[in-house]
This record gives C-alpha cells, sequence and structure tokens, in this order.
C-alpha cells in the first residue's frame, strides 16, 4: 500500500525564483514532497534554499525536444545532475528515449508511443510516461485515452502539472481520482502520484 | 425348567433390541439437530448476503468537504454554478443525473464547502473539483479535505477549520 502523506509532481516551470518560492511553499501545503523544477542557475541556489527549508526534495529538471537519436546522444553527455525529460517527435525517439538509463522521463506527446513495446523498454530504462494533468477539456481527452492505454500495456506513468504559478497546482488526491475518470482503478492513480515519482528521482 | 430357559433368551433379546432401538434413535436425533443446524447456519448466511447485496446496492451519500483557495472571494451561487456545470460536462449528462452532485453548504468567511454526491462517484467528483478553476470573476483552486456519510459529521469538520467549537 503506498503511503498518501508524501506526493511527488516531477514537472514544475516557475518563470521567475519570486513564483518558485511560492510554488514551492502551496505544494509543501497540499503533501507533495518530491519537485522537478525547471529553472536557470540564478534561480536555482534560491530553490535549493526553499526547497532544504520546508524539507522538500527538490531535484533540477531538464527537458529535451530533439528531431534525431543524435541529437539527444549529444545533448544527454553534455547535461549532468538533471532529472531528464525527453518530448518525443517520432517513434524511433520514444523507443531510444526508453532503453537509455539516463533518461527518466517520456513526456507522452502521441499515444502511438504508449505500448508494450514501449514498456519492454522503459524496463531496460528504468523511466516512465509522463501525462500532463489538464488545463481544459481537450487535454482531459488525451489524459484519459493516455492513462487506459499505459495501464493496459503495463507502463510505469507518472502525472505531472506543469504548474508556472500556484493556480496551476493540483491536489495530489484530485490528480490520482483522475484515474477514476478514465474507468481505471483509483490505485493506478495513487500509484502515478505516490510512488512512481520516487522511483524516477534514485537517492 | 424347560420354560424358564427360552423365556431368559427372549427377554434378553427383547432387551438387546430395545437398547439397539435406543441408540438408533439418539443417533437418529442427533444427526437430525446436525441437519437442523446446518440449515438454520445456510439460511442464515443467505439472509446475510441478501443483505449485504441490498445494502451495496442502496445509493448513499457521500458528503466531500472542501476549502476554496481564490484570489477574491466568490460568490456561493458563483461557485455552485462553476462545480455543477463543470461536472456536467466533465461527466456527461447520463452520468452527471446517476452522481446527483449538489452543493449543500458554503460559507464565504471561513472557505469551506460541502458537497453531496452518491457514494459510487466519489472519485469522479473529487477530480471534477480539481478542474473548477474559476467561479465568476474569481480564479478558484477546491482542495478536498475529507469525506464523510453523514451531514452532521461534514459540518462538524468545516466547524472546526472555521475555528468554532465543535459542538453544536
Amino acid at each position: 500500500m503506498e503511503s498518501r502523506t508524501r506526493a511527488g509532481d516531477l514537472c514544475i516551470r516557475p518563470p521567475d525564483a519570486g513564483e518558485a518560492a511560492r510554488i514551492v511553499e502551496e505544494a509543501y501545503r497540499l503533501g507533495y514532497r518530491l519537485l522537478g523544477i525547471e529553472a536557470d542557475d540564478e534561480a536555482w541556489t534560491s530553490i535549493v534554499d526553499a526547497c532544504r527549508s520546508l524539507g522538500i526534495k527538490c531535484v533540477r529538471r531538464a527537458t529535451l525536444r530533439a528531431r534525431s537519436t543524435g541529437e539527444i546522444k549529444r545533448l544527454l553527455r553534455e547535461l549532468r545532475g538533471f532529472l531528464i525529460a525527453v518530448e518525443a517527435e517520432s517513434l524511433e525517439i520514444a523507443r531510444f528515449a526508453a532503453r537509455d538509463g539516463r533518461v527518466g522521463i517520456i513526456v507522452a506527446r502521441s499515444l502511438r508511443h504508449v505500448d508494450r513495446s514501449e514498456a519492454r523498454l522503459l524496463q531496460q530504462g528504468g523511466g516512465v510516461v509522463e501525462f500532463m494533468l489538464p488545463r481544459g477539456a481537450g487535454d482531459l481527452s488525451f489524459l484519459l485515452r493516455g492513462m487506459r492505454r499505459a495501464a493496459h500495456s503495463g507502463i510505469p506513468f507518472i502525472l505531472s502539472s506543469c504548474a508556472s504559478t500556484v493556480w496551476e497546482l493540483w491536489h495530489p488526491l484530485q490528480a490520482a481520482s483522475l484515474a477514476s475518470l478514465a474507468r481505471l482503478p483509483v490505485s493506478l492513480g495513487l500509484e502515478a502520484v505516490y510512488v512512481n515519482p520516487f522511483r524516477v528521482v534514485r537517492p | 425348567m424347560n420354560l424358564l430357559y427360552p423365556l431368559l433368551v427372549l427377554l434378553s433379546l427383547i432387551a438387546a433390541s430395545v437398547a439397539l432401538l435406543y441408540l438408533r434413535l439418539r443417533r437418529l436425533e442427533k444427526s437430525q439437530a446436525r441437519l437442523v443446524k446446518m440449515l438454520s447456519t445456510v439460511i442464515s448466511f443467505d439472509r446475510a448476503v441478501r443483505k449485504l447485496a441490498r445494502a451495496s446496492a442502496r445509493p448513499r451519500n457521500r458528503y466531500i468537504v472542501f476549502s476554496v483557495a481564490s484570489d477574491r472571494a466568490p460568490r456561493p451561487q458563483d461557485l455552485r454554478e462553476a462545480i455543477i456545470s463543470t461536472a456536467r460536462r466533465i461527466l456527461g449528462e447520463a452520468e452527471f443525473a446517476l452522481a446527483k452532485p449538489w452543493l449543500v453548504s458554503y460559507n464565504p468567511e471561513s472557505r469551506c464547502g460541502i458537497l453531496r454526491v452518491r457514494h459510487t462517484y466519489k472519485n469522479h467528483m473529487i477530480a471534477v473539483l480539481g478542474m473548477v478553476r474559476s467561479a465568476g470573476e474569481a480564479r478558484v483552486r477546491i482542495i478536498p479535505i475529507a469525506t464523510t456519510g453523514t451531514i452532521k459529521r461534514a459540518r462538524k469538520i468545516c466547524r472546526v477549520r472555521s475555528g468554532q467549537r465543535p459542538g453544536r
């Protein structure tokens, strides 16, 4: 049984350090204890201080968008100490990223990438597929179909808000309950919020 | 002397058959009691199963207690409209009718509200509340606090949150 006291949101995109501090504080209030934050070097030091003061684990996230596997390889060599997420433009890149142990997250952009082959490769690489929490009805339909496909293919997935303000954050329980809208057991949603983010970020 | 011997044999035979009959009857009585006990167990189990089935089929209400975070205080009617229209949009007309969501109360001062919903749609409505991001002109976020089975307990949670005495 997963613990319901420590949730993780691995996609936060604050515009500046001030908003980042507000988001970190609000996320702590909602029950998040692990955050993946995209920030530049200048903002990152103040974010780390804010996280440390509240006892939240913060990891620095980098999202890679590339057109070829060669470009991804080059970017992976350059980046060290980041939580790497890959937005796959093609099936080839999705497969490559799933197999690579340095890639933690594959951002779901197309449902074609969410199948049993991807699940097998993700087992090798140890990553997860990320679905963005909705901001409108159109996003919701993609998310629900994606969650169903991932559940049936046996793909571990996480739910992230990619919030840039405090108003875009989701309560972890509300995010997990989206599984019931997709006619899946809520335990899968709870796993996506409370368990899988901690598997991606290894100690 | 000649008559005494067959009489004794006859008497002993009668005694033995009576004893046998008594034992048979005792055993029959025991097995009958066992049978009655077994039957009553089956009947009571059947009753319990039927009762359970009736209980799970009966629609029950759940009361979701929530708090509202907003940039300006939303009016209760705006909040009700936002929740109901979002639920209708996300669940669809058919499921919305089955879920029967209704904003029982909302206190603008403590920003605590209670939403009633059928028990089978509790998780659906918690997710729907997450999708409510505006009410009237206010930007809002609805944060679930607890789910209860009675309105009394839901009201108590709201009172405790608003700092009032938990009693009446």
